[in-house]
Formats: C-alpha cells, structure tokens, sequence
C-alpha cells in the first residue's frame, strides 16, 4: 500500500515538473531552490516539513498553473538547513489562514494581499521580481542566473517582523 | 546526572564557565555557516578579508580560495605543495617535510613575513618568527578551504600579516560532518595515515570533530650537501592531534572549543640559513563565543599556544638550546549593520607572548600588545564600495635574565622598551559590469621583530662571532598599493585576473647574523639585530582559470616582480640572506589541467620559474648558490571505487629527480599511492 502510494507520489511529481516545464514557470527550478536556502536563514529557523505557501490568483488559470510548476520544483520537499520543506498552493485571498512559514509568489498573484500576510503573519514573501523588494513590498527577492544576486527589503522586513541571521544579511543587497 | 553528561552542550558551556541563559539575551540567529553561505551563493565565503562574511568575489582584497577539491584533486600530501601553484606564491622546499612560502617573493628560510592561521588562531612561531608547516595539527581531508589574502592585511590581524595572511579554514563540527582515513605510502619510503572523524548530537545542536595523522619517511641525501647539513640531516617524523567541538547553546549563541597537539622531528634550515635538526612541540587551547543579537555578530575568544623546540647544529651546539615559548590571547569584536550600506567592526585584543630560554636568551623575553581596531564597510552604490580598516598596536617589551657580558644593552633599556604602529587597509571595489569588477586596494602591514630578533645572545664561536638581539628594533612595514581586475568569459566560463602592485618594505629587519660583525664599545666583536633600510618592489600577475560542464578544467598564469633593495648590508655585503632583490624569481608561469569522467579523475600543474640566490651558511658566512631556473610538475590520478572509497597515484616533480630548489639538499622526485576512505 505505502509502495502504491510512494508511486503516485512520484507519478504526479513527475507530471506537475512535466507540466511545469511545458508551461514554462516564472521562476527558474534554480531560483526556487534558492528561496529555500534563503529560508533556511530565517530566524527563528524553520522545523522539518514546515510548509511553504505559493500564492496565486484564483480566477488566473495561467497563476494557478505557474504556482503548481513551482510548487513541481520541490519534488519530495527542499533541504533548507537541516529541515526539509513543502510547498501548499495558496489562494492569495486564503493566505490570511496562516500555517506556512514562507510565501512564495507565482505570476498574478496580488501583491497586496501577499504582502498583507506577510505584515500579520511574520512570514516572508520570496519573489522573483527584485522591483517588488525595492518597493518594500516583498522581504526577499531572488535570482539565479546568470549569477546568484538576492535582495532584501530591510522596510518590508521590520514591517513584517521577519528576521534572518546576520551574516545572510551582510551579505545581500538591502534595500 | 546521566542526561548532563551526555548533552556535548553542556560539556562545552560548562568547560567555557557559561551558563546557557548567561548569553540568550536578544540573539536571533547563527554566526557564520560557510557551507550553507557558499551553497546559497554558489561562490566561497569568507571572513579573512575585512572581518565580515562576504562573497570573495565581492572582498576588498586580492584572495584566493583554494577549496577541499582543489586540495584532493592536486595530489598534493602537504600544504605547501598546495600553494606551489597559486600565483604569486613562492614555496621553497628544504627537505622532505621542511618548506617555507611567502607572497610575493622576499622568501627566506623561516620566512617571517606570513601570517598563518587555522579558523583565525595562528599557528605563526612568534618567537623565532616563522611558520612550521609540517606542525600544523590539521589534516588535509578536514580543510574546507585555504584562504590565501596576498598583501598586508594587519589592519585585521595584527603584526605578521606583511606580505598575506593564509587563513586555513576546517569544516565545522557543527554544520559539516566529516569521516575519513587516509592512507598514504610512497617515494622515500614514504609512510602516512591520517583519520577525521566527526560526531553530532541527534539534534543537530552540537558536534565535535577529531582528526590524527602521523608521517614517516627518509630524508632528501645528497652527495654534495655541505658538512653542516650533512651532519644534521636526519630521517623526518610528524604526529599531530586535533579536537574541534561546537554547540549551539541558544538561539544565535554558539559555544566552541579546540584543542591540538603536535610534534615535528626534521632536519630544517632554519633563522638565517643555518642547518639544523630541530625538535617541535606545539599545543593549544582555544575557546570562544559567538552571539548573534542585534548589538551584531559578536565574538570573544581566548587562546593559547605552546611551542617549544630543541635545536641540533653545528653552529650553536646540539640539543641545547632549547626554547619554551607560550602565547595568550584574548580577542573580542562586533560586527554590526548599521544600515542597508554600512557595515562596521570595532575589535580589541590582548596578547601576551613569551620565550624563555637560558641558552638563546639568558632568560625570559616577552611583551604584552594591545590593540583596537575598526573596520568600516560603506556601500556607496550598489556598484561601488568602500572600505576603510585601522587598527593600533601598542606593544611593551620584557626582560628577565641575565644579558651576556660584552652585550651594549641593559635588562632596564629592555624593560622600557615599546612600539606603537598603525596598520592601515583600505579597498576601493567597483563592479563595472556584471562581468567586470576593478579592485584598487592600499595597506600597511606590520611585521613585528621575533623574539629572537629582540634578544638572541648566541656567544662567540670559532664558527662565527657573538650575535645579540636588539630591544630597540622597529616592526618592518609593508606598504602596498595595487589595482585588479576580474573579469568573467562566459564565452569560455572562465575568469581572468590581473593585477599589478607596488611595495615599499621599510625598516627591514635583520637578525644579526646578516650582518658584518662590529666592535662594541664593550670591546666585543659581535653582530646586533638591526633595521637595515628598505626595499622597493613592483610586480604584476595575470591569471586565467575556468572549467566547462564536461569536466574539464583548467588554470594559467604569468607573474612578475623586480625588488631593488636599499639597505645597509646592501652596501658592504652583498652575500645576506637579506638580499631580496637576488633572493627572489623574476619570472614565474603556472599552467594546469584536468578532467573528470565519471569517478576517474586527472590532474597535472606544472610551474616554471626564472633563477634566484640563495646564500649558504659556513663557517666563512654566506656563500652565494645560484639556484638555477627550473621546472617542477605535479599530478594526479584517482579513481572512485565505491562511493566511499578513492585510490590514488600523484607524483611530485614527477619530471625529474632530483633538482635543486634551494640552498638545502635536492629535493627528489616523489611518487605516492593513496587509498582514501569518506563517509
């Protein structure tokens, strides 16, 4: 039976990276991995099998998909530290529900009410889109090619009451 | 009972007299995880530079990281063979276990001008003022990287970073887990093991790591070898031990604790050129705090060091002068983020530091220094910053003894004695494109006079004249100026790297035994320990490195340094070790290559370098020996049989087999089998 279930596991992992790369994702299996190391910096650090939100847009069919391609990266779940993390999609207008220590965001999701969690909440929101951390809307954005840059809201970070470890801090661009 | 001496948290609390609730307080995270750092940013990390972790890319200095792949991949068995094919480096090998190495030229047998450094504790000898590679208690297979800064970086570190700082760098027993054993077998009859074992607590809170390795082998002979070598020379043995334990003992507050021991028996040339079978014993203690809160990352950590060592030569008697030299320090810093563009590091340190020796020193010398330091790292713009270190050292000499008759001083002239220095860095770095990053740095080092230097009281022999120390000896400073530039070639996923420097080492020291012999007014004949003037050096490098996604890699590189010396003994006698300006190769080329297929791995270095002067010691003084140029190879076969275990075939100077490197014996061609097992 646990085999049977371990097998459709993997058959539906290895449909949604399918489907994922098909679509093409906005983000990179590389960014994401990424936001997952960046996560680990969090403070006080996530535990094992702590659950990352990825917010979309209900009523986009097209954000409903990039958040199952990213969603598709984690495969069996990302090492961040020593915990291994998971990821839920998340209706943006759900995330007010909580239980995730991290939201990442898909294509279409709002912003607003991404970042809205993010102040009630304390969890950060990762991105893609480095414009959304120089506004102070989002905590961490990141990017991985051609070279690694990562960039921190430090306004959207005390807005939010999210903190990293230091030496994470020195060595990112703050805005 | 039985949980409290089980927990490794505790141990180390209790060992460091802290209680874990002492240090809560409002810390909120962890201090410097280096693997977690580099796997984020997908480049090394370091904190060697300023103090402050940041990607060596982004570093306001001219570093190279050598990583545990390049270590393993080289076939190197020591460190130093590591470092013979980095830029700008200079090994000079003295025997089989015995070499010393120096950036940027002005090498010398117990090279002072290097500071050496295992996770920030240096293993320098401050009381000869030397590094003793082959006494540094740690094991190739526990290095995470080797951290090698090339220009004055006493700003940060203090005396003896003149020339560089290499900073060794060992997988953490926190966050790295660590088990191997290395068995070695090999030319010379050849015979090595080391062993690495790391354990952690099921939480993941605390681990401690513990590495052994000892070596046997047979001496480099040769026919030719002056009568005071040959009467020295002398099979080689190494053994040393290291403990490294951790713990996380509240959020952001990590508690550590080191110890090592380690003793080196070899036939080495030694301070001044002199032949010598010299017996080493080195130990140390360190323990530390690291708390990050949002006062900033701050660190307290004391140390000690022992070393002690008896000496065997024909020119100062066998087995008697033996020396105690312990070192006590205290260091504490804070680096803090003062905003999204300003970083900075305020740190001071104690340092006690002693020898005692009733042969060579008629006594005990030491001094206590003192120092504060800042550091200032200002974003200009995402494009450019600034940075801005200073750090002061005031230093009070010591003496207890008795001063050997005919000697010029007196114990209270060395008593009042004191040097207070400024040591400067300052690192203009501006990235230009994302491909492009332009690095204009300027420092001043310091190298402090060794002990040694301050009071050595060798007596009168039918060898050689008496030769006493100085307690009015100025620190020799190395100023430096330099512009680099890096650009990456996606094109062929490569870096390039140039660079060019200027140098001007003033008050350049001179132990005694350089110098012409003088008539004191005590109607003694003797040499005394001097600044002898300066030296102006230039020098550029270029480098390229790169590797593809087909395995192959790749290094090549082209250095260049002319000294002119203008010192004292560079007027009358020309035939000093202190002859940098002859002592040192104009012209250096590194090339190498390898590739990796599956689990076979294939490297080969190779480095070319233009003739030097070394200067032999007898019982006329120095004898000039034109080292000519030569070419030395190195490399390496592996194969992984398992996921766990590799074999290995490397041969150093595999190209000939015997060659003459330096003033001591040739060193020989070296071919070594491994078998390495790591979990």
């Amino acid at each position: 039976m646990r085999r049977r279930r371990s097998l459709a596991f993997l058959a539906l992992s290895a449909a949604i990276i399918f489907h994922a790369a098909a679509m093409g994702a906005s983000l990179l299996d590389k960014d994401v991995q990424l936001m997952i190391r960046a996560i680990a910096f969090l403070r006080p650090q996530p535990g094992d099998g702590a659950i990352v939100a990825i917010a979309y847009e209900a009523s986009s069919s097209a954000s409903r998909q990039d958040a199952e391609a990213i969603a598709g990266y984690f495969g069996g779940g990302l090492k961040a530290g020593n915990a291994v993390l998971f990821p839920r999609l998340v209706d943006d207008g759900q995330l007010a529900g909580g239980g995730f220590v991290a939201i990442i965001t898909a294509s279409g999701a709002n912003i607003d009410l991404v970042a809205a969690a993010q102040r009630a909440l304390h969890v950060p929101c990762l991105t893609g889109d480095a414009s959304l951390v120089r506004s102070g809307r989002c905590v961490v954005a990141v990017r991985s090619e051609p070279k690694v840059e990562i960039s921190v809201s430090r306004m959207a970070a005390t807005d939010g009451d999210v903190t990293f470890a230091s030496a994470f801090l020195m060595m990112v661009n703050q805005f | 009972m039985r949980l409290l001496f089980t927990n490794p948290r505790i141990w180390l609390a209790a060992a460091l007299g802290l209680s874990p609730l002492t240090l809560v307080g409002n810390a909120a995270a962890q201090s410097v995880d280096y693997g977690a750092l580099e796997q984020l940013f997908g480049e090394p990390v370091t904190t060697s530079a300023t103090g402050r972790p940041q990607k060596v890319s982004e570093a306001p200095a001219n570093m190279v990281i050598i990583t545990q792949d390049d270590i393993r991949r080289s076939g190197a068995a020591n460190i130093p063979d590591v470092l013979r094919f980095v830029t700008g480096l200079d090994v000079r090998r003295y025997g089989s276990v015995d070499a010393d190495v120096a950036v940027r030229g002005y090498n010398q047998a117990f090279n002072p001008r290097l500071l050496v450094m295992v996770n920030g504790r240096q293993v320098y000898l401050d009381s000869q003022g030397f590094v003793a590679w082959q006494l540094i208690p740690v094991q190739l297979e526990e290095i995470r990287q080797i951290e090698v800064v090339k220009g004055p970086s006493s700003a940060l570190f203090g005396f003896n970073a003149a020339s560089g700082v290499i900073n060794i760098i060992t997988y953490d027993p926190l966050y790295d887990h660590v088990e191997s054993g290395t068995f070695r077998l090999g030319s010379q009859n050849l015979l090595e093991g080391s062993a690495v074992a790391t354990v952690h607590d099921a939480d993941h809170d605390a681990g401690m790591r513990i590495s052994l390795g000892g070596l046997r082998q047979t001496e480099y002979r040769s026919p030719g070898e002056s009568p005071a070598l040959a009467a020295v020379t002398r099979d080689p043995a190494l053994g040393s031990f290291n403990f490294d334990g951790k713990a996380r003992i509240a959020p952001g507050v990590e508690v550590m604790f080191e110890a090592s021991t380690a003793t080196s028996q070899n036939t080495d040339i030694s301070i001044d050129n002199l032949p010598a079978f010299d017996t080493f014993h080195a130990d140390s203690f360190r323990a530390g705090v690291t708390a990050d809160t949002r006062l900033g990352l701050i660190s307290v950590n004391a140390w000690r060091n022992w070393f002690g060592t008896s000496t065997d030569s024909v020119f100062i008697g066998s087995s008697a002068a033996a020396v105690s030299n312990p070192i006590y320090v205290l260091q504490a810093s804070d680096t803090l983020q003062l905003n999204t563009d300003h970083i900075i590091r305020v740190g001071l340190e104690y340092r006690d530091n002693s020898a005692t020796s009733a042969q060579i020193f008629g006594g005990t010398i030491g001094y206590s220094d003192y120092s504060v330091s800042g550091m200032w790292d200002w974003r200009i713009t995402p494009a450019l910053s600034l940075t801005n270190s200073v750090r002061v050292d005031y230093l009070a000499l010591r003496y207890s003894g008795v001063l050997p008759a005919g000697d010029i001083y007196t114990n209270a002239e060395y008593n009042n004695a004191t040097i207070l220095q400024p040591s400067f860095n300052l690192g203009l770095v501006y990235r230009l494109t994302g491909e492009d990053t332009l690095r204009l740095t300027a420092g001043r080092g310091l190298q402090a006079p060794s002990l040694i230097d301050f009071a050595v009281q060798f007596p009168a022999s039918p060898l050689q004249p008496a030769s006493f120390g100085s307690p009015f000896l100025r620190p020799t400073a190395v100023w430096n100026l330099e512009l680099d530039y890096d650009r990456d070639v996606p094109a062929i996923a490569s870096e390039v790297r140039g660079t060019i420097f200027v140098q001007r080492n003033d008050n350049l020291l001179d132990p005694g035994a350089g110098e012409l012999p003088t008539l004191l007014p005590t109607g003694l004949l003797a040499s005394i320990a001097q600044n002898i003037g300066h030296s102006d050096a230039v020098g550029g490098e270029i480098s390229i490195t790169g590797h593809s996604p087909s395995g192959f890699r790749w290094n090549a590189s082209y250095s260049v340094m002319g000294i002119a010396d203008h010192t004292s003994i560079d007027k009358v006698l020309i035939t000093s070790p202190q002859n940098y300006q002859d002592g040192t190769p104009t012209n250096v080329v590194v090339l190498g290559g390898g590739y990796t297929l599956g689990g076979l791995e294939m490297d080969l270095s190779g480095r070319w370098q233009s003739r030097y002067t070394d200067y032999q010691l007898s019982a006329t003084g120095f004898t000039p020996v034109q080292i000519s140029n030569y070419v030395t190879f190195m490399g390496r076969i592996g194969y992984k049989v398992t996921d766990h275990v590799t074999v290995a075939l490397s041969g150093q100077q595999f190209n000939t087999s015997r060659l003459l490197q330096t003033i001591g014996p040739p060193v020989e061609r070296s071919i070594i089998a491994s078998v390495s097992v790591r979990y």
